[in-house]
């Protein structure tokens, strides 16, 4: 129980690094493309669901479903810029 | 997970929370996905006009707000944790953090929509701030139910007996809660950083 306690605050602080991080290349006009926004979030998004929602135990079939959410995601980022 | 002790943990009906909430998960993440595709089309085709929207809104509002969910979110999960492993105590504790955060998030969104309306920026002002209020006003109308269910579990972990079905209402309610979160993640870039 430690452990996962331990694993959900990891997840937390890098969560907390992302979402800064994202927040000052939105600032930053010279780093911000749309892509590595995109790509930061589709990493919180990942651990969401992996970690928080306990993702990583279930089945592959809801592990490869949410991977493919992150991906229709970024793609729609990609092609609309 | 409450079912990681039962063998069926990995099986396809048995994800986290159960199958059922897992439906409508996917149904919600589907519908927000296609109005930020939706949004991001509409954006390609005005930028200047998007671009210059995006100005009155404060990024910095929401990463602050974004800050509140996730740590909500992170200490629901903690929350999930504590009940199945009976420390009753430090559940409650994580519990009613996690629901003040959500409820903070809740005020600052209100507190956001209340300048947005005294400037007169309503849902027809202009296409973006049309997806601004339908996309973020789902949204609060999500964690808003999400508030109801939590302050529900709150009042069975602190009154009732941990049954395993209590236990498993609290895992659906906080896989609904999360699902909370992994919509705004998708929301708040596209709407405020970009």
């Amino acid at each position: 129980m430690y452990k996962e306690l331990k694993f959900n605050s990891v997840a937390w602080i890098v969560m907390v690094f992302l979402i800064l991080l994202g927040y000052f290349v939105s600032e930053n006009n010279s780093y911000k493309t749309a892509t590595f926004i995109g790509l930061i979030s589709i990493i919180k998004f990942l651990i969401i669901s992996y970690q928080f929602m306990e993702v990583k135990n279930a089945h592959v079939v809801w592990k490869v479903l949410i991977v493919i959410f992150g991906l229709i995601f970024i793609l729609s980022l990609w092609l609309s810029n | 997970m409450i079912v990681e002790n039962n063998s069926n943990s990995k099986n396809i009906f048995y994800p986290p929370g159960g199958i059922l909430i897992w439906f409508i998960i996917i149904l919600e993440i589907f519908t927000f996905l296609g109005a930020v595709g939706v949004f991001l089309h509409y954006r390609k085709l005005s930028i200047a006009e998007f671009e210059k929207s995006q100005q009155l809104l404060s990024s910095m509002l929401g990463t602050i707000n974004t800050l509140f969910l996730i740590t909500s979110g992170y200490l629901v999960a903690n929350a999930v944790q504590c009940v199945n492993n009976n420390q009753i105590t430090k559940a409650i504790l994580n519990l009613r953090f996690g629901l003040a955060l959500g409820l903070l998030f809740l005020i600052i969104k209100a507190f956001e929509f209340f300048l947005k309306i005294n400037l007169g920026i309503g849902f027809t002002y202009n296409t973006y701030f049309t997806f601004y209020w339908l996309m973020t006003g789902f949204h609060f109308v999500h964690v808003l139910f999400g508030i109801g269910l939590l302050f529900y579990n709150l009042h069975v972990v602190r009154k009732e007996k941990m049954t395993v079905a209590n236990k498993y209402n609290l895992e659906t309610t906080a896989v609904y809660w999360h699902m909370c979160d992994l919509i705004w993640v998708l929301i708040f870039p596209v709407l405020y950083l970009l």
